[in-house]
């Protein structure tokens, strides 16, 4: 082996030299393209955002005008929006849909993941098969009897009440969702708590929800997501109560009932979304997670 | 799968078990159904009732103030032949799912390719691609109308680039959806993650091997990276048709602004503007049932879209027991 | 149809006086007031009712609040509970759901949905009512008022204010084109139209004359019914399009303004005017000082007399005026019409207090000094013959175009139907088809329309034909 290397060494020494240069050339033209793309990209995702924040403050009448940049920055339009609209109700009735609506779901899907992925018994497929249906679901599919049987059975139209309580009996996503972690939980763990004499709550609450936090905090905060920007539901069932309207109606009837320029209504949508950027922020690492969770785990 | 000495056997044949095996067996069934129990009573109310009550309301008129009265096929002699509108949703919602899944999944897995190249500051781009996902629909359709209006700033720039007659956009026919498919790829950070993560996963060792074997980009995507993506790409395309058959929300609002009729959230007036390109079906339920209390025909309109729902999550998932599968 | 009005600027005044001139006002005004029965006497218990309306903001709101407070002010055992910026669909569902949240006096905008709530039932049939009341509908209201609030023999709801349509018109831009009165005929105005229409050298517009669109504004195909004297519906409610002359010669009408205003030189593209009649309507029709004819980018449009409000508070230094609508030329004795609709009130069948709603809602309907008053603050014309004629009305010369135009004999309005305003928008739906130029065969594609329109009809209405 010791005789053989000079010869091919000297030799491949040269090629490498104008293998390696042109190896240069092309990982530099593809990070140029690469970047370039990337700006491109970053411009698409980002543009929206940028109108968005300099249109909220221009003044009234520049909005359509074909101007690109406030010609003075009109900080008044927040207090303006603020003043007009119902921003404090709509928020509060925001949170009084997405803060139950994500404890409810949490706290009664879990069970029933677990029973789903831990449990053997005879009708488990089915279980999962009316799970996954009841995720193929449109919501349009199942509203009129459910509306006509909220309004009229229950009389409770114009609240936020049949949003609420259909969680408290498990979300088939989450449940999904918190299933397919739970399968990767080993079995030794349950066993084991199960030999030191728990019962199956309590090796559920002690043993189980502690490691499968990541996929409960996923959850929370999609399930708090989706009541957030929630427009159907809301809709349907109290469109006919401003009283009780989420931001998502809100935002809608701003522009029209308030005949407001596009300037303001900018502005409302920055206080909406706002939160929610400030929010996802502090949540970064949970979010990634779980969407990794979500995607990747089905 | 390695299947475990003590298999579970087929069904009814249980026979066969030993007998200790048979009442842990039992024993966990009962368990499992108290766990269950909560969420069995939810989709018999939440999902088996409404659907039985659709069929049964789909025979009756009902305005929700007086009694019903039997009509028998009529509303489905109507909603299938005589009314216009259900085809014109039809067709909006298999163009909305054919062209808008596809490129959803096109370039969100374009975005996660490009990401995985960027070795500094890779973060920064995936939150920033990430942001629009958390943006509200309601709030996106509306920056996205503003936009796209008339005299608003993408005409504006477009104008600078000497583009004098841009299209209508959200005003026009034929740019209607092409404009929602805009929206819809501005939030595709959510799908950008989830095949950021995938692409990771993609064996490394295995992509230089086919390098050096002289595999170009196209062929190393093609044997490599994508059969190790593709249970990934298949629950994304799943769910972006489920995602789709629903599209209610940015349709209904972007037409309502677009086409200037003044109205509030209660009632959105002329669904479908611009001249029908936007309604899809579910629009359709919302407008007959809860805008004009006509039940019967809604819930006609509720049904079919629950079987088109079926029939298109049955042929995607033919193949792949693994949703449900035991592991 | 649909508008929802709005009014900056102090009518905070004019609203302090509601009170004032309601409490002169019950004594004043004599022929309406006689009321044979009162229908819940100040003897009777306390009662909290609820009413609902639809307007949305501001003075509005102040001036509908100040004719309420004067009514429980002359009923103090009445109290009203009022929810304002409510529509109609809102409305309908809260009859419908019942209980403490439902109302129990409805105040809609939606003049079409009368036909539903007679025919469903919704609103209580007011003519035991006004009979007991001694209140002969024909002798307080003008027709047509009385047409659009009755379905079929059933009086389920009373007029309350009223919309006249006219047309605006811009006269410094008349002017400067050398026209000194407004068109009264359609081919005046395409002539008109056409010297105020202005393009850039490419076909691109700078200014309209007049949108040749029905999809502009208030230019909906009702607001055209006295000018093509349209019929709509035979007498048992099918849609009649195909056979009306008058809906014929409206496309027409239409299509042929719309070649002329393209074919003047330099010659404009379809888009080229769709582009420009987007640009100016992308602010919205309400938005203060944007609505195109504030901003001159066209120079006559059909609007409402509640326009004279906004543009007395948003331009006022626009000169402008306003007159009936133009006629046909072979019609020209028909000039002075025009399109009337109006917010109407009814009493819902579900309320437990219908005696109480009926004292409100007499009151709101036919008393003469608030009504008088309202008409002012909001600039809506009103509703009864009695306050039509009152010197206390506004008599500026552009509001009093409408008061005079509701009074007028060839004003007209659309029929109800059973499933509400649901025609208008089919055909107002057909019509942007055939304004896109998709439509080859005119009668035949009527002919399909009304078919179209019957269909749904029949699908949204009782099967015993009601």
């Amino acid at each position: 082996m010791a005789v053989l290397t000079p010869a091919p060494v000297l030799r491949s020494a040269g090629i490498d030299m104008a293998a390696r240069s042109a190896a240069r050339r092309r990982r530099a033209l593809e990070w140029i393209a690469v970047h370039s793309l990337a700006i491109v990209a970053a411009v698409f995702f980002a543009g929206p955002f940028f109108f968005l924040l300099v249109t909220s403050v221009m003044p009234d009448n520049q909005a359509l005008s074909g101007a690109l940049w406030p010609s003075h920055w009109q900080w008044s339009n927040f207090r303006d929006v603020w003043d007009r609209a119902g921003f404090l109700t709509w928020y509060k009735n925001t949170l009084m849909y997405a803060v139950p609506v994500t404890v409810l779901t949490v706290v009664s899907s879990v069970p029933v993941a677990y029973a789903l992925a831990k449990f053997k018994f005879r009708f488990r497929r089915l279980a999962m098969m009316l799970v996954v249906s009841a995720m193929m679901i449109p919501p349009q599919v199942t509203v009129m009897p459910m509306y006509i049987l909220w309004t009229k059975q229950f009389g409770l139209g114009g609240t936020l009440w049949p949003l609420v309580v259909p969680t408290a009996f498990g979300d088939a996503y989450s449940i999904f969702l918190l299933r397919q972690f739970l399968l990767t939980v080993p079995k030794e763990y349950i066993d084991a708590a199960k030999v030191d004499g728990c019962g199956e709550i309590r090796t559920l609450l002690r043993v189980v929800v502690p490691m499968i936090r990541p996929a409960i905090a996923a959850v929370a905060l999609f399930q708090f997501f989706y009541a957030w920007n929630d427009y159907f539901g809301p809709q349907v069932y109290v469109g006919a109560n401003p009283g009780n309207w989420t931001l998502a109606l809100g935002l809608e009837t701003f522009h029209a009932a308030h005949h407001v320029d596009w300037n303001l209504m900018m502005a409302a949508n920055l206080m909406v979304i706002a939160p929610i950027v400030v929010l996802f922020f502090f949540a970064q690492k949970v979010f990634v997670e779980g969407v990794t969770l979500t995607g990747v785990k089905g | 799968m390695a299947t475990p000495v003590l298999a579970v056997p087929r069904r009814g044949k249980r026979a066969d078990l030993p007998a200790a095996l048979r009442v842990k067996r039992r024993r966990e069934g009962l368990a499992a159904l108290g766990f269950l129990s909560p969420w069995l009573l939810g989709f018999s109310v939440f999902f088996a009732y409404p659907l039985i009550a659709a069929v049964y309301f789909s025979f009756y008129y009902y305005d929700q103030f007086n009694p019903p009265v039997w009509v028998g096929l009529k509303n489905w002699d109507y909603i299938l032949f005589n009314f216009p509108d259900f085809v014109t949703g039809l067709k909006n919602t298999l163009w909305l799912v054919v062209v808008m899944v596809t490129l959803q999944i096109v370039f969100g897995l374009g975005v996660a390719m490009l990401i995985t190249k960027i070795k500094r500051g890779g973060n920064v781009f995936r939150t920033l691609f990430y942001l629009p996902y958390l943006a509200p629909p309601v709030i996106s359709t509306l920056v996205f109308v503003y936009l796209f209006d008339a005299g608003g700033p993408i005409n504006s720039i477009l104008n600078q680039f000497g583009v004098h007659n841009p299209p209508e956009w959200f005003n026009s026919p034929t740019w209607f959806k092409p404009s929602l498919t805009v929206l819809s790829l501005w939030g595709i950070g959510n799908t950008v993650v989830i095949f950021f993560a995938s692409l990771l996963d993609v064996p490394k060792e295995q992509l230089e091997a086919a390098a050096l074997d002289g595999a170009g980009p196209v062929k190393r995507f093609r044997y490599v990276t994508y059969p190790a993506i593709h249970p990934v790409v298949l629950f994304s395309v799943v769910t972006g048709v489920i995602y789709t058959m629903q599209y209610y929300t940015q349709a209904i609002v972007a037409g309502e602004v677009a086409s200037g009729h003044v109205a509030t959230a209660g009632t959105p007036l002329d669904i479908g503007y611009p001249l029908g390109s936007s309604l899809t079906v579910p629009q359709l339920i919302y407008q007959q049932g809860i805008l004009n209390a006509n039940t019967g025909p809604a819930c006609v309109l509720s049904i079919l879209l629950f079987v088109m729902t079926m029939a298109f999550t049955l042929i995607l998932l033919r193949r792949k027991n693994g949703l449900i599968g035991d592991d | 149809m649909r508008h929802l009005r709005r009014m900056t600027g102090p009518a905070a005044a004019i609203a302090a006086s509601l009170t004032a001139a309601a409490c002169a006002g019950t004594t004043a005004a004599p022929q309406q007031q006689i009321t044979a029965v009162d229908p819940y006497p100040t003897s009777k218990p306390a009662v909290t009712i609820n009413l609902w309306h639809g307007f949305s903001e501001g003075s509005e709101n102040d001036a509908f609040n100040a004719m309420v407070a004067s009514f429980e002010k002359a009923h103090p055992n009445i109290h009203v509970k009022v929810t304002g910026n409510i529509t109609d669909t809102q409305i309908q569902q809260g009859i419908k759901a019942g209980g403490s949240q439902s109302p129990d006096v409805a105040v809609s905008f939606t003049t079409d949905d009368v036909g539903t709530y007679c025919s469903t039932n919704q609103w209580v049939n007011l003519k035991q009512d006004l009979a007991a009341a001694q209140i002969d509908v024909a002798k307080t209201f003008p027709a047509p008022l009385i047409h659009y609030t009755q379905y079929q023999g059933d009086q389920c709801a009373l007029p309350l204010e009223n919309d006249a349509y006219g047309l605006y018109y811009n006269k410094t831009l008349l002017s400067a084109a050398g026209i000194t009165t407004p068109p009264k005929t359609l081919t005046e105005l395409q002539t008109d139209a056409l010297a105020l229409t202005k393009k850039n050298a490419d076909g691109s517009f700078k200014q309209v004359g007049f949108f040749p669109s029905f999809a502009y504004f208030e230019q909906v195909p009702g607001h055209f019914t006295s000018t093509f004297d349209l019929k709509w519906q035979s007498a048992d409610h099918k849609s009649e399009l195909a056979s009306d002359p008058g809906f014929t010669a409206m496309a027409n009408w239409q299509k042929g303004l719309e070649d002329a205003v393209l074919n003047q030189t330099p010659k404009s593209t379809a888009k080229q005017l769709s582009d420009y009649m987007l640009k100016s309507m992308g602010a919205g029709e309400f938005t203060s000082g944007q609505n195109p004819f504030e901003t001159g980018a066209v120079a006559m449009s059909v609007d409402g007399e509640w326009r004279n409000a906004n543009l007395k508070a948003e331009t006022p230094t626009l000169s402008y005026g306003t007159a009936p609508f133009p006629t046909q030329d072979s019609d020209t004795a028909s000039y002075g019409g025009g399109y009337l609709s109006g917010t109407v009130v009814g009493i819902s069948s579900r309320s437990a207090h219908q005696d109480a709603d009926w004292e409100l809602v007499k009151y709101l309907t036919t008393n003469t000094a608030t009504l008088v008053a309202f008409a002012n603050a909001i600039q809506n014309v009103p509703s009864t013959l009695a306050a039509l004629a009152s010197p206390q009305l506004d008599q500026d010369a552009n509001f009093q175009t409408f008061v005079k135009i509701s009074a007028n004999a060839n004003s007209a309005t659309t029929p109800a139907s059973p499933n509400g305003g649901q025609y208008q928008q089919t055909t107002q739906t057909w019509l942007a088809t055939w304004e896109a130029g998709q439509v080859s065969n005119l009668s035949s594609a009527l002919a399909g329309l009304d078919a179209q329109i019957d269909k749904d009809t029949a699908a949204g209405v009782r099967p015993d034909g009601s």
